[in-house]
């Protein structure tokens, strides 16, 4: 175990080695982009010493990982605010956002895949592939603007974009207690905001969960299928036992094995996709903050997004691998 | 079937794509008198907000898109290779190496270090691709590793050592030969991948640029125009779509076959 630690520890120093030499290579000056266009030369050079920049590469990626250590990840160029702050006021929101889409890719995949193995090649099985495979070919951000186009526009069933309705958010505001919204409006008893930030966040949550919820049905066909040619099955069934105990209670059960890992990794991957989707609706995530901050290439918001998820890939990684080894007695870690 | 037919149409039109678009000179052309009009029998497809014909637009992208699947897919999968062919022979503390910083590529989603390069580069088509390429190349290192080190123990490896055949020679002619079914089929089913997440950098913005009839920008420019003109955005989305659809089908085809279940590779 505290070797696999020492592993991860030193997988994300690379990660903010990578980053940062990735990002440094190219000859665009973050003084000047601090400084401000209208800024002398003069200014310009302040600012570069203020901010460490003259210093030679080797030394800046030094300072910043001090800096890490400590809690410290520089300052955002567009938000002008430290970049842990910064996360601290987006990653809410995109976590809000991704539990709920897995929460949906859960309660439909799995039922999903076990409709899909037990009814094999049948219409049901059919159809079920066939939404399975548009869902990992459709880019997520289109599927987002035609749910948009659907549901926002066509029907007015749902909001177009954004996190709250402005007219809760001014009148009923949010108070903060956590930074989840959802949390926080049911904590504070504000049914309104919950409501509206509820409303909002289906659309987003739907499209972002539909490449992990067909991944999990794949997954939970596959492993159903397999598991059900095994010998204990055969017994199960000889016994006279029920094909529905059959199915839930041996089949299934042995079948979630593979299917946890797959849900832990969809996690990590829904992340990425947070970029894109919550720039189709405005949601107020880290992965708006970071494709603002890639367009303007603001290094410091840059290497704390990327660190920040390499963190949360590592620890769900973690996570799973020691879940797998508590549920299955057969696996043994060092 | 379906998806070597549909793959089939992809390759063909962008090969003969000046032929096959009404418009071809809407590739850059601007018609402001004729800016989003409906789909017509006129404009297929419609058009967009510079009054460019859609469908010719969308039949050029995918001369754009075959281009992207092409050179990134082709180039990950040299690097990969390469790197993890050495790796996997020579192992020891150069194998080590190598596998630690795949796992730091590995470590978080290949979009963020992509948008961070592509941002760093300076947004264009091909700066996207050489983004896309550095964050895609790991998958195909550790994947080849993981043959060599199994193929490296085989006896026809021993009886070319035996004979004095050289590393490269060893590495080139006698493991990788034996390889190249996952090999196959991973860039079969990265195909498509890569082509939505080049369609994704250019829809914020970091990919292709105007007037690039590229089909992510496509999207992010009609997605202004919404929902009045929805065929600006729907249209290339439809095409990203049907693509991709063709390049899992022949993905999952190659699977079977090359990699039939009960013998894939670790």
């Amino acid at each position: 175990m505290l070797r696999r630690l020492l592993g991860i520890f030193l997988v994300l120093i690379g990660v903010t080695l990578i980053t940062f030499f990735t990002i440094h290579l190219v000859p665009s000056d973050p003084a000047r982009l601090w400084a401000g266009s209208r800024a002398t030369r003069e200014q310009v050079e302040q600012t570069r010493r203020q901010l460490g920049l003259d210093q030679p590469l080797y030394v800046r990626y030094a300072i910043y990982l001090n800096n890490l250590f400590h809690g410290d990840m520089g300052y955002s160029c567009h938000t002008r605010r430290p970049v842990v702050l910064d996360i601290r006021d987006y990653f809410p929101a995109t976590f809000e956002l991704t539990t709920l889409a897995m929460i949906l890719a859960i309660v439909v995949g799995l039922p999903l895949g076990v409709v899909s193995a037990v009814k094999k090649n049948t219409v049901v099985d059919h159809l079920s592939r066939i939404f399975s495979l548009a869902g990992v070919s459709m880019p997520s951000f289109w599927f987002g603007l035609m749910m948009q186009l659907l549901f926002a526009s066509t029907l007015r069933l749902l909001p177009l974009s954004g996190m709250i309705d402005p007219f809760v958010q001014v009148h009923s505001p949010i108070q903060k207690v956590t930074g989840l919204s959802i949390l926080d409006a049911t904590i504070t008893g504000n049914w309104t905001a919950l409501f509206s930030v509820l409303e909002h966040m289906i659309l987003p949550a739907l499209v972002l969960s539909y490449s992990s919820l067909v991944i999990i049905t794949r997954m939970v066909r596959s492993s159903m299928i397999e598991v059900v040619k095994q010998d204990y099955i055969r017994t199960a069934r000889s016994k006279g036992l029920s094909e529905r105990v059959v199915t839930y209670k041996h089949a299934l059960k042995n079948a979630l094995l593979p299917t946890t890992t797959v849900i832990g990794l969809s996690y990590g991957f829904m992340l990425g996709g947070s970029v894109l989707v919550e720039s189709v609706f405005d949601w107020p995530g880290i992965g708006l903050y970071a494709t603002k901050s890639a367009l303007i290439i603001d290094y410091p918001s840059i290497l704390g997004v990327t660190f920040l998820f390499a963190i949360i890939y590592s620890a769900v990684n973690l996570v799973v691998d020691l879940f797998y080894g508590l549920i299955d007695p057969r696996i043994r870690y060092g | 079937m379906i998806g070597i037919a549909t793959i089939a149409i992809f390759v063909f039109t962008a090969v003969f794509a000046p032929f096959i678009a009404p418009y071809p000179e809407d590739v850059i052309a601007v018609h402001m008198d004729a800016r989003l009009l409906p789909p017509s029998t006129a404009h297929l497809l419609g058009t967009d907000e510079m009054g460019r014909d859609i469908f010719s637009r969308a039949v050029f992208g995918s001369r754009v898109s075959l281009t992207v699947i092409a050179v990134v897919v082709g180039l990950s999968a040299a690097v990969g290779i390469l790197i993890g062919a050495v790796a996997g022979f020579l192992g020891g503390k150069i194998d080590e190496i190598v596998m630690r910083i795949t796992d730091m590529f590995l470590a978080f989603p290949s979009i963020l270090l992509a948008m961070a390069i592509a941002a760093a580069l300076g947004p264009s088509l091909i700066n996207a691709m050489i983004a896309i390429t550095t964050t895609w190349w790991p998958w195909y290192a550790r994947l080849v590793r993981g043959q060599v080190l199994s193929i490296k123990e085989r006896p026809f490896v021993e009886a070319a050592v035996t004979l004095g055949a050289g590393k490269g020679r060893i590495i080139f002619r006698h493991i990788l030969p034996n390889s190249l079914s996952p090999i196959l089929v991973q860039m079969s089913m990265d195909a498509g991948y890569v082509l939505l997440t080049a369609a994704g950098l250019s829809f914020i913005g970091l990919g292709a640029q105007p007037p690039t009839p590229e089909w992510g920008l496509m999207i992010s420019l009609g997605r202004i125009y919404m929902p009045q003109w929805w065929w600006c955005a729907t249209f290339p989305g439809l095409a990203i779509m049907i693509t991709v659809l063709g390049l899992n089908l022949i993905g999952d085809t190659l699977t079977e076959v090359l990699e039939p279940r009960g013998s894939k590779a670790g």
